[in-house]
């Protein structure tokens, strides 16, 4: 059921350096550099992205995400689904406004999965990059690299997922769109949806506790796709997985590395859900194919490799 | 005069008593995917994910920026480095020390 979640909102990941990393999100992602802060921390958003940001660079000692924020409908529903989230038991932080430039308050939380997420209401509304609100024309010129329309999602690895989906699902009104069981039933990764996406959120059973998998940057066509894995090899930037298809959500998808070794995926397509459909079901039997549809078998890499 | 080549380095895995050669500005990792690539688990390339961590027993090495999950001050002190990071100077003799590599869902 709807709870005024709306979608994902931005994310803030920690680079080793900052400057090859802005290079890296803004040259070969095609992400827009949109604000620095007295932190030094940098934004940057997607060029469809109507808020001032989605991504946020932060300078640290080891790679990572800090934390996830959630977009809700106003400030109101946020004050509720604060009082919502502490019913179930959960500690909520309430982050002034600005602590994140350009942000209001932020509602933050430590997850079942180990993870900070977090709940805002009110971000500066700048409207899509190059591209006027009125009449808008196809796209923006002067955009680099892979050019991607925005932040998609994040996958994130901890040990409780099934607790993890209770509480998105129970207090935020998220739903599975798509799960992978073992044979006795056991949720050995979860995906998850606010809206008609295939996934705005994946969890991944793992004892590699609160660690981080990707973050994800939507593109539109598999034409975008093939580009994104030339680009990837013209720049010489660490591969992870070329251009293929994912049974699960069907869409397609390359993983690459930042040069923090944060894995980041840009996908395009994807199955899309209306509210009465049943989640998919996945058998762990058949990973392989659920995960990477050619290839039909999972790489080491791609499950091991975590920050 | 044609400039004289540099005397290629050499990287020697001291458990496997391997040797590889590691060209200027090449990261020992790069060299051993090129040359010994089942040897180590490779991951992100880039310091974040610690899966392709040695120690350093011998030679001299310049250092790239690695997360500190992985690879503490400790740590460093003791020649711990992530092999994707570390540019031999001098040949060196390193033994892999990976963090366990575990595999989600204890079922895949």
């Amino acid at each position: 059921m709807r709870r005024g979640v709306l979608r994902p909102g931005h994310v803030q990941i920690r680079v080793l350096d900052l400057e090859p990393a802005v290079q890296h999100y803004t040259e070969l992602v095609g992400l827009i550099e949109t604000h620095r802060d007295g932190e030094g921390r940098v934004y940057l958003k997607g060029w469809t992205e109507p808020e001032l940001f989605s991504v946020v660079l932060r300078e640290a000692d080891e790679a990572g995400m800090d934390f996830q924020g959630f977009k809700v409908r106003d400030e109101d529903t946020l004050t509720q689904l604060s009082r919502d989230l502490r019913a179930w038991g959960v500690d909520v932080q309430e982050i002034p406004a600005g602590d994140l430039d350009h942000c209001g308050r932020r509602m933050q939380f430590s997850t079942p999965t180990g993870h900070r997420f977090e709940l805002y209401a009110t971000k500066t509304y700048t409207g899509p990059w190059g591209i006027s609100e009125v009449e808008p024309e196809a796209w923006p010129r002067g955009l680099r690299g892979i050019r991607v329309q925005r932040f998609d999602h994040c996958q994130i690895h901890g040990r409780d997922i099934e607790a993890m989906r209770d509480l998105l699902s129970e207090v935020l009104g998220f739903y599975v769109t798509e799960h992978v069981i073992d044979d006795t039933g056991k949720n050995l990764a979860i995906f998850m949806s606010l809206a008609m996406k295939a996934h705005d959120v994946a969890l991944i059973l793992d004892d590699r506790h609160g660690t981080f998998h990707h973050a994800a940057f939507y593109v539109e066509t598999w034409e975008n796709l093939l580009r994104a894995g030339d680009l990837i090899s013209m720049t010489g930037t660490s591969l992870d997985t070329a251009p293929t298809r994912h049974g699960i959500t069907r869409g397609q998808t390359t993983y690459f590395f930042d040069p923090s070794g944060n894995r980041n995926e840009v996908f395009a397509g994807g199955s899309t859900h209306y509210p009465d459909q049943r989640p998919y079901v996945w058998h762990d039997r058949n990973i392989g194919k659920a995960i990477f549809y050619h290839h039909q078998k999972l790489s080491e890499k791609f499950m091991t490799a975590l920050t | 005069m044609a400039e004289v080549a540099a005397t290629p380095i050499v990287a020697t895995d001291a458990e496997r008593g391997s040797e590889i050669i590691v060209t200027a500005d090449q990261s020992l990792l790069n060299a051993i995917e090129r040359f010994e690539p089942s040897s180590v688990a490779v991951g992100c390339r880039n310091g974040g994910c610690g899966l392709c961590r040695v120690q350093l027993l011998a030679g001299s090495v310049r250092l790239g920026k690695m997360s500190r999950r992985f690879v503490s001050i400790e740590m460093e002190r003791e020649r711990f480095a992530l092999a994707c990071r570390v540019y031999p100077q001098t040949n060196i003799t390193y033994r892999l020390s990976p963090i366990e590599p575990r595999i989600p869902g204890n079922a895949y």
